[in-house]
């Protein structure tokens, strides 16, 4: 039989790789962080705007700049067609009364109810940024409505930037981004959504609402603004706009990101990668998970696993975290990364801390960087012919060197002073000889508390107890754990200290594998899950002002975008 | 707590420091600049409720504030202007001013020449109370030639008000207003066409 210590130094690069390079080259990364075309050009028109605008608060400047397009406008009101007129008031009107409503309550419902809450949230909050910002500005700036001049319809608040124009500009571009998938289908909602703001635009114009240099200002404002954020905040080369495409915590594999991922393996590990696809996606929020095909070398497995790691899997398990302790104090160790880096250093730290202590699991055969501080890729070895012992148990296969398998496990995570905390169906491996491996371990910890590592036993007996019996798992355990600890195992895992997929399974088995279990060990009170300390209720009180203040903006702001009465 | 923790809450006291600007009223928030108020010392403002109300011949500004009052929001649109005021004190709770071209004036005339409403040429005064449960009210109508200013007085006290106690207004002409634009735009152009 081969060890997956073994088959890790089969599959490990040697320093004489070929491929691998000894230091870095010194050029760009693999995956070389840059701005895109939008966001240059979101920049560029940002920094136009804040030239208007700086150029309109000097008095001077601005003279030059208000007195000829007052004369324009002058000519322009002289010469008003009725016809066009009466077409551009109606058009003026209408847009603002039901273009914004529509362009927004509607994509942003959209975005809730198909759980892309991140897009919807930037969505609604660039929409309502725009709207502050010119609220902000026009008071700022005190430009009155155009003078000499008969005004046609209807305006809020100062002239310069016009909130209106800006809104409008800021609702279809946020649609545009936020809702339509990328490719020809939004290139044409594009050019729609501009000639449609071009028009608002141009009515505002003729009608003497707003001069010539507000509306400018107000579509560089109404434009950039969303643009920036899209680009910022839901980056589509991590938050691509599909709708029915599963968990989104997932990054895209781009052909760009697959070429990175193919040249920093080769040149940091020195293992050349034919393909690099998604697997398994539905199991893990925490990264996205890979299945890499290798080229054909000596020394190199044909198929290894590896987990992508980007700022979005940071920020997922900084809310994890923070929403853990919200909800139940601070149960363990709940401090966060401070970036990719360490995250993925944790995860190869506790990979290669448990393969020393002897525990089966994949090992972590390096890390490779992708982009600097933002995206990593940890490489593991792949356990070929493996399935998740959860499918065994479903199969009815579960053996009694698999229950000794599990609960070995456990018993060397506790000598070796760590917890998994993550053991659930998914996370348990059956390799291809029919033996138990734990894996994603990024979640473990180093020297947890007692409670902790009952947990860690309490879940490998309820998934054990899944498939056999609870007097058979009750025995095997006692082999290495005595009765206390067991007891203490069973009244630790409750709640949510089992991982959700083990809870469901639980759920759905027929039999009542807690209580099986409980009854053949010393009777023990339940734990209590939930832990008040003064940082919790400092983080409460802090969520809830934050919270309470977001919301009272978001609610001004909607109502200064005339989207709430 | 975690250097992480107490960054957060620095930020969360600079966002609130950054809102210095934002009111709670009634759990609702208004946008509040000082330059943007219809104060008689801010042409830009006035200028801009005289394009709100074209039709009127005068339009009012705060001269003066007694002392606990505020401002707590201005809203200009094309067809009226609306300032809420804050009197911190009772028996006044609140002061609405709502300028419009029209109105029906209160059903009772009263004299106030001298009050700190001011009036201008052609403007007469009227009053009425109002009933909100459980908010009673008063509301003094000021109607002058194409405009009418509503005073709308929310009491927070069963106690008699002394309009004495109101921020001082008062009423600009319309040409006045007009000569500004003249000296800005080198004497091309009016506010109104």
């Amino acid at each position: 039989m081969t060890t997956t210590h073994e088959a890790h130094r089969e599959t490990e690069p040697s320093n004489s790789a070929p491929l691998l390079r000894k230091r870095p080259t010194g050029g760009p990364a693999p995956l070389p962080r840059s701005f895109n075309r939008a966001t240059t050009l979101g920049l560029a028109v940002t920094a136009a705007a804040v030239v208007l605008i700086a150029f309109s608060t000097n008095e001077a400047i601005r003279d030059r700049l208000w007195i000829p397009e007052l004369r324009l406008m002058n000519s322009i009101a002289d010469n008003r067609v009725s016809w066009l007129t009466t077409l551009l008031e109606g058009l003026y009107d209408a847009s603002y009364r039901f273009a914004v409503p529509i362009l927004v309550w509607i994509p942003v419902a959209v975005l809730i109810v198909t759980r892309r809450f991140r897009s919807a949230l930037t969505f609604f909050a660039g929409f309502l940024l725009v709207v502050l910002a010119a609220s902000v500005l026009e008071d700022i700036v005190l430009r009155p409505r155009p003078v000499g001049i008969e005004i046609l319809g209807a305006w809020e608040g100062f002239a310069y930037p016009d909130r209106k124009v800006a809104a409008i500009a800021a609702a279809a571009t946020s649609f545009a981004l936020h809702s339509i998938p990328h490719g020809t289908f939004r290139r044409g909602t594009k050019v729609v959504a501009g000639v449609f703001v071009a028009v608002f635009a141009i009515a505002a114009v003729y009608l003497g609402v707003a001069p010539p240099t507000a509306v400018i200002t107000s579509l560089a404002i109404g434009f950039s603004i969303p643009q920036l954020m899209f680009q910022w905040v839901t980056p589509p080369s991590v938050f691509p706009v599909k709708f029915g495409q599963g968990n989104t915590a997932h990054l895209e594999m781009t052909p760009q990101r697959v070429g990175a991922i193919q040249t920093g393996i080769v040149d940091q590990l020195g293992v050349a990668i034919q393909s690099a696809k998604p697997i398994a996606l539905d199991g893990s929020a925490g990264s996205t998970p890979l299945l890499l095909e290798t080229t054909e070398a000596p020394h190199v497995a044909p198929t290894l696993f590896a987990k992508l790691y980007a700022g979005s899997h940071l920020r997922s398990d900084r809310l994890y975290k923070i929403g853990r302790t919200l909800l139940y104090g601070r149960l363990e160790d709940e401090a966060t990364f401070t970036s990719v880096r360490r995250l993925v250093e944790y995860e190869d730290y506790l990979a290669t801390k448990m393969v020393g202590l002897g525990i089966r699991t994949a090992p972590c055969l390096g890390v490779v960087e992708l982009t600097p501080e933002r995206e990593y890729v940890a490489v593991f070895e792949f356990l070929s012919g493996s399935s998740e012992l959860g499918d065994v148990i479903e199969a009815g296969g579960l053996t009694e060197q698999m229950i000794d398998d599990g609960i070995e496990i456990i018993d060397q995570l506790w000598h070796g002073g760590l917890a998994h905390r993550d053991i659930k169906p998914s996370n348990l491996m059956v390799t291809a000889d029919g033996r138990v491996a734990v894996i994603d371990v990024a979640f473990g910890q180093v020297r947890p508390t007692r409670w902790r590592q009952s947990v860690d036993l309490g879940n490998m007996l309820l998934l054990l107890g899944l498939g056999a019996e609870a007097s058979v798992v009750i025995e095997r355990a006692r082999v290495r754990f005595n009765a206390d600890e067991i007891a203490d195992a069973l009244a630790a895992a409750r709640g949510v200290a089992i991982p959700t997929q083990l809870r469901n399974a639980l759920k759905a088995s027929d039999r009542h594998v807690h209580r099986d279990l409980a009854a053949l060990s010393p009777a023990r009170p339940k734990v209590r899950l939930q832990r008040w300390s003064f940082t919790r209720l400092g983080l409460a009180c802090s969520v809830v002002v934050a919270v309470l203040l977001a919301l009272s903006l978001l609610a001004a702001s909607a109502r200064l975008a005339g989207l709430l009465p | 707590m975690n250097s992480r923790f107490i960054a957060s809450l620095l930020t969360l006291v600079l966002l609130a420091t950054s809102c210095a600007t934002v009111v709670f009223d009634d759990g609702q928030v208004s946008f509040v600049d000082e330059d943007a108020q219809l104060k008689c010392s801010q042409p830009g403002a006035i200028m801009l409720a005289a394009q709100a109300v074209p039709t009127a011949t005068h339009i009012p500004c705060i001269d003066a504030m007694p002392s606990g009052w505020r401002i707590e929001g201005t809203e200009v649109r094309s067809d009226r202007v609306l300032v809420r005021f804050d009197s911190g004190r009772a028996p006044i709770d609140d002061l609405t001013l709502t300028f419009t071209s029209s109105c029906i004036p209160a059903s009772t005339v009263i004299d106030a020449t001298d009050s700190p409403l001011g009036l201008a040429p052609g403007a007469t005064i009227s009053t009425e109370p109002t009933t909100g449960n459980p908010i009673q009210g008063i509301r003094l109508a000021v109607t002058g030639p194409g405009y009418c200013a509503d005073f709308d007085v929310e009491l927070g006290a069963d106690e008699p008000i002394d309009v004495e106690d109101f921020p001082t207004w008062l009423w600009i002409e319309r040409s006045e207003i007009d000569s500004w634009v003249f000296e800005g735009t080198n004497q091309e152009l009016r506010l109104d066409p």
